[in-house]
């Protein structure tokens, strides 16, 4: 990753030198009540220290199994949760512990697409409503609502001729394009992707990443690319973060990653895809399920379910080292 | 080989507000003893709805098995009475779903679930029966099994939660294991080990009919492929054919939308546009708004399936031995 300066803390911000997003030691905690009458909190560590840097232009793909805490932090982000620790810069200025009204401003600027399109939408507007409801609450609408809903609509390939109809009449590819074309509507820097593609069918899946391609090299978007799915991961993120149980393991750029990945559980999420016309090697045993966020296991999360623990394993955590151009938490690396 | 499953001219319709609709229209299939065929296709193409279907689980109405026959090992099962019939289910042919949660019953502990399966179809002490059951938790390789009978399926994680469906549809021993998309709620890794089980415990010995809109997941598992689009079969042939040589335009754009293992931003090959809606499909071949070599015989015409190749068939017009006339 390159290095940039650090942004200053007085809110000038420049895209060509400073990061768009920099996240630093974050971390979110649910506290849970075990029981009805055991008093002893139980303590998740849903986001548990994590730390990157995303330039603008560019696609951070953050995968996980589930429970791993990357929706967590997406939504902690987003302002969702609220955060227990750490700082995030976005744009150059302090992006946790806003105030609503600080927080409705930066909205102009960070957006995000859900995995549901259908629930992400009110069921009772119609499709001009909906994408331009963010751009009459800026004052940033061109024209008459209909003539700048129709262009956004063409630009996510919509049929203007819909631009009537409510959500409930729409496949589910072009509810997602409806997400998307709310999204960028307000031409913002950053688009948090949660699970954006995962519930559409192959054919369409293509389709709506092909999209989000498309009009990240039109106005230079950057997304936080948030799903389960290695494959559609590394066909849009230039960078890629892998996270386990609340903690970022390795991270680097996507051919490094999925070419040779170096944490234990790298290599075990990538063996463990069925690559169609692909005989699997009979040596990619997967063992374990992930544990629970509120237990983990002591030391490095993942050594229960690692081939190659080792004694230090079992009691440390290994810390972030940097190896060949990648940051990877493992002892092996140590 | 004689086929343990034949599948025959099966038609099933759906009366809905806006109309009927034809969710699976004149599929036609079979499977041989240990054989394992994978069904794919994309939301709403009725591979799920042949799968209940077979076993007449479709609630009617508004569903209704319109036409077809399911010759299952000597018997008709769209024809046998229900007593005969819930013998063969759960005993014979069982049943494997996407939703673990949903499929188990969250009232009952996961032991009285297994051991009322077990003395529903046969006769066994009470202690038999859980002994049995429990050998089987093992088998699928839940910890401390003998305590986990006593747990209530919500208690259990995804992944635990689908072993138990798995120990329950595997541990009587039936000729036929339909599972419909066991996976697709679960994490790869996880999948990975339940495919490992399901292929163990299966020795050869069980036909699976697996349905998946997941192209990897057929390919590990299945011998078989049955390619469904719009409610029709576009195309069926054994896994390395499918694979090396698809005929149809439809599973060559699915095969081509798969995002592959990249290194980096990459435009993939979509397959343009949408399925036509069950309501309004068009005359003619049903896949030719989407279709890259569409022609005029297309718009017209139903290509029926043929031969194109060794147990190879596919309904394309581009296949047919007369394609020049």
């Amino acid at each position: 990753m390159r290095e940039k300066t650090v942004a200053n803390p007085d809110g000038k911000w420049d895209p060509a030198n400073d990061f768009l997003l920099e996240v630093s030691d974050l971390k979110t905690w649910f506290e849970t009540k075990k029981g009805l009458f055991s008093g002893k909190p139980q303590r998740i560590r849903a986001v548990d220290g994590v730390r990157f840097c995303l330039e603008q232009n560019q696609t951070l793909g953050l995968v996980g199994e589930s429970g791993c805490g990357k929706t967590t932090l997406g939504r902690t982000l987003l302002g969702l949760e609220t955060a227990s620790a750490g700082d995030v810069r976005f744009r150059g200025r302090p992006l946790l512990y806003l105030s609503r009204k600080q927080m409705d401003q930066m909205r102009r600027h960070l957006q995000v697409v859900f995995q549901d399109p259908l629930s992400s939408l009110n069921p009772r507007m119609n499709v001009m409503d909906i994408i331009t409801e963010g751009l009459e609450r800026f004052g940033m609408l061109e024209g008459t609502k209909q003539e700048h809903a129709s262009r956004l609509m063409a630009e996510v390939g919509l049929d203007k001729a819909m631009i009537y109809r409510f959500p409930h009449e729409f496949s589910g590819g072009q509810r997602q394009r409806i997400n998307i074309a709310r999204a960028v509507s307000l031409r913002p820097d950053l688009v948090i992707c949660d699970e954006a593609v995962s519930a559409l069918d192959v054919s369409i899946q293509a389709q709506v990443i092909n999209l989000l391609l498309t009009l990240q090299e039109a106005h230079h978007l950057s997304y936080l690319f948030i799903s389960h799915d290695l494959g559609v991961v590394s066909n849009i993120a230039d960078q890629v973060a892998v996270m386990y149980l609340g903690r970022i393991v390795e991270a680097g750029t996507t051919a490094q990653i999925i070419g040779d990945p170096c944490h234990p559980y790298t290599q075990m999420l990538i063996a463990a895809l069925p690559v169609a016309g692909q005989k699997r090697a009979e040596s990619a045993q997967v063992k374990g399920e992930t544990p629970s966020p509120a237990d983990p296991p002591p030391g490095c999360h993942f050594h229960p379910r690692c081939p190659k623990a080792m004694e230090v394993c079992r009691h440390t955590s290994p810390d972030q080292t940097r190896l060949r151009d990648r940051t990877v938490c493992c002892h092996l690396y140590a | 080989m004689k086929a343990l499953l034949s599948v025959d001219n099966l038609a099933i319709e759906f009366a809905t507000d806006e109309g009927v609709i034809r969710a699976v229209d004149g599929v036609s299939f079979a499977i041989r003893a240990g054989q394992s065929l994978g069904l794919v296709g994309e939301s709403g193409c009725g591979k799920s709805v042949t799968a209940l279907g077979l076993t007449r689980l479709i609630a009617s109405p508004p569903g209704r098995i319109v036409s077809g026959s399911v010759h299952f090992d000597g018997r008709d099962l769209l024809q046998i009475n229900t007593r005969e019939l819930r013998a063969v289910r759960g005993n014979e042919i069982s049943m494997i779903f996407q939703e673990p949660l949903s499929a188990l019953s969250p009232l009952h502990r996961i032991g009285r679930q297994l051991t009322e399966a077990i003395g529903f179809h046969h006769r066994m002490s009470k202690k038999a029966a859980r002994e049995y059951a429990v050998s089987w938790l093992q088998k699928v390789g839940i910890p401390d099994a003998q305590s986990r009978m006593d747990a209530y399926p919500f208690q259990l994680s995804g992944g635990m939660q689908q072993r138990v469906m798995i120990a329950m549809a595997l541990m009587l021993s039936p000729k036929l294991v339909i599972a419909d998309e066991p996976t697709t709620a679960l994490d790869v890794t996880t999948q990975a080990q339940i495919f490992a089980m399901i292929r163990e415990m299966m020795q050869n010995q069980t036909s699976l009919l697996l349905i998946t809109h997941d192209m990897g997941v057929v390919w590990e598992m299945c011998d078989r492929v049955i390619v469904m689009y719009a409610s029709r079969i576009v195309e069926t042939a054994d896994i390395e054919t499918l694979f090396a040589a698809p005929a149809h335009p439809y599973t060559r754009g699915l095969m081509a939308a798969i995002p592959k293992l990249a290194g980096g931003r990459n435009h993939l090959t979509d397959i343009p546009g949408q399925v036509p809606s069950p309501l309004d499909y068009p005359a003619g071949c049903r896949f030719q708004d989407r279709c890259p070599d569409v022609f005029d015989r297309c718009r017209t015409q139903d290509p029926a399936l043929v031969t194109c190749g060794k147990d190879h068939l596919a309904a394309c017009f581009l296949v047919y031995p007369d394609k020049e006339a």
